[in-house]
């Protein structure tokens, strides 16, 4: 009886903690200028005024340009993460432990390190102000963090599987796009979303290597606007709306991957 | 490798289970085109970086030759008072998000343990916002922390005077780090549930026929059982939270003045403020030192567990 009324209660506890920002990012979105200043709460009259002042063709824009440079970054780090992720749960030894040990290291070097380094790297090619500048940018970013997280689910499944295959004799690379691959779906599904969220949501590299505004993000339009006096509070909200939609969107149909995946690529 | 059956990628349908098991030279290749990309991009800038601490880089020649300096930079810069406030606040910010952050994730698994009506949605509410970019987060707290937004709003129902929560003292640091322990306890809690979900019915069962209270059962039963999940959740927002960046720049910009400075934001103010590369450089090395020697004891923690 306590028990039940305790796990109310905290849960209760738990939705306004985590529903009431989010409410509130929307109602602050659907105010008029005055009626921020004066503290209504969320009590007001709606109006999509600032949707109307910020929903134009620039803004559109950026979200294609967020969209490119999200999905290019995807792509591309699974295409180098996946055979990584199988190797590194197929392998044992010293080559295991050095492959885990630089991957920690790269993940765990905070990301304005960096900058400089990557700006020579991108200049040499040619690649500043590109959008695949700053997809290879992320890519390297990011791609540690997706081997992490894919290798638990090559590493749950069973050497049987494999060898069962190998007996059949299909090769190699057959095993592993043809019978691994299949089963470990879901695993692969779970990184890409990642990915994709925080790419869409990276903005310190955009900034710096990117100068044409037509080519600018929408994370550029936020952090960009962020540090400047007198910020319009109803209109940075409803671009952070609009920047919000396409991962509620994914997020919709991955959450219940990302809940029994990312416990599992955690733990391990 | 005692047969060579089938060098290279293919496989020779008779090799023998043991050395189907251990052959690394096939698997390896796998492992190049990744390898061949994090050389150039990561490692390369990695490589650089250190370089760049051991010279002495400003705006006049970050585009030409390095003098090499050795230490000297690295000493000269660890003992500014620049960088001994910012390694107290990294300090006391990773203290709040890994404490906030896994004390939270631990209480909300075990709210949400037993299922019911709303427990699915809660943690899906919550999750997504562990999905939503730190800058997306950020933004939407450094409005909610204004004195016209929502924590303040709700205090004055109770007669409390508007807080600056961004502005005030060390409030701004402590602001920032709850609010990135917000996002990390979805995280956590996630991580508890599933080892929550794991654990033996019978053991629980069998405390409950003996007649444990439900905290005796928490402090005897469930919270030794949590140990190995405790351990790796630690040192994992550990390593996160050292290197956390967005937050603050989002929020505070990491003022104000340098009250919300840690050291990753440090580095990054002294390369870019005033263009100091190799002090920023410098910091950025100390800083990794003293991950990297938290990610060793998290190494040696997860091998403890893979081999238990």
């Amino acid at each position: 009886m306590t028990r039940s009324l305790v796990a109310r209660t905290g849960t209760g506890l738990l939705i306004l903690l985590y529903g009431l920002p989010f409410v509130w990012l929307v109602a602050t979105s659907l105010k008029s200028d005055t009626e921020i200043f004066s503290a209504t709460g969320l009590i007001f009259e709606p109006t999509i005024a600032a949707y109307q002042t910020v929903v134009n063709s620039d803004l559109l824009h950026a979200c294609v340009n967020s969209a490119i440079i999200a999905a290019g970054t995807t792509l591309l780090t699974l295409v180098l993460a996946t055979p990584a992720a199988y190797a590194l749960a197929r392998v044992k030894g010293l080559l295991v432990n050095v492959g885990l040990g630089s991957l920690i290291l790269l993940q765990i070097t905070p990301q304005p390190a960096t900058l400089i380094p990557l700006y020579r790297v991108l200049g040499g090619w040619n690649l500043l102000g590109t959008q695949l500048g700053v997809v290879l940018a992320d890519t390297a970013l990011l791609l540690p963090f997706c081997v992490l997280i894919i290798r638990p689910f090559f590493l749950s499944v069973p050497q049987e599987v494999e060898e069962a295959g190998v007996v059949d004799g299909a090769s190699r690379w057959r095993v592993f796009w043809q019978i691994v691959l299949p089963i470990t779906l879901n695993g692969i599904a779970t990184g890409a979303t990642i990915i994709f969220f925080i790419a869409w949501g990276e903005f310190l590299y955009a900034i710096t290597f990117l100068s044409d505004p037509a080519q600018y993000p929408i994370s550029v339009l936020i952090a960009g606007q962020i540090g400047m006096y007198g910020i319009r509070w109803s209109n940075m909200m409803a671009i952070a709306v609009v920047a919000s939609l396409p991962i509620l969107a994914i997020y919709a149909f991955t959450h219940r991957l990302l809940r029994d995946g990312l416990a599992l690529g955690s733990v391990r | 490798m005692r047969t060579t059956v089938g060098a290279g990628v293919g496989w020779a349908p008779a090799v023998s289970r043991r050395s189907l098991r251990l052959r690394p030279r096939g698997v390896g290749l796998y492992l190049l085109p990744a390898a061949l990309f994090l050389a150039v991009l990561a490692l390369y800038p990695f490589i650089e970086l250190i370089h760049m601490s051991v010279s002495q880089v400003s705006s006049d020649n970050i585009f030409g030759d390095w003098p090499f300096i050795g230490t000297a930079g690295v000493q000269a810069v660890a003992v500014t008072a620049d960088f001994r406030e910012a390694a107290v606040n990294s300090l006391i910010y990773v203290g709040l998000v890994v404490g906030v952050g896994l004390g939270g994730g631990l209480a909300a698994a075990l709210v949400l343990w037993r299922g019911g009506p709303l427990s699915g949605f809660t943690l899906a509410l919550m999750v997504f916002s562990w999905a939503l970019p730190g800058l997306i987060n950020g933004v939407d707290w450094r409005f909610l922390l204004d004195p016209r937004g929502m924590v303040d709003t709700i205090l004055s129902v109770a007669r409390v005077p508007p807080i600056y929560w961004l502005v005030e003292g060390r409030l701004p640091l402590v602001s920032v780090a709850l609010v990135n322990a917000w996002t990390v306890v979805p995280f956590a809690t996630l991580v508890f549930r599933a080892a929550l979900l794991d654990m033996p019915g019978e053991v629980l069962a069998a405390a409950e026929v003996d007649g444990a209270r439900p905290r005796q059962t928490l402090r005897y039963i469930v919270l030794p059982l949590l140990r190995p999940t405790i351990l790796v959740l630690t040192i994992l927002s550990l390593l996160y939270a050292f290197k956390s960046f967005d937050f603050i720049y989002i929020m505070t910009f990491g003022g104000p003045g340098t009250a919300s400075t840690t050291l990753p934001f440090l580095s990054y103010r002294l390369a870019f403020e005033i263009y100091k590369f190799s002090d920023g450089a410098a910091v950025a090395v100390i800083t990794l030192g003293l991950i990297i020697l938290m990610a060793l004891v998290y190494l040696r923690s997860v091998h403890r567990e893979e081999r238990a």
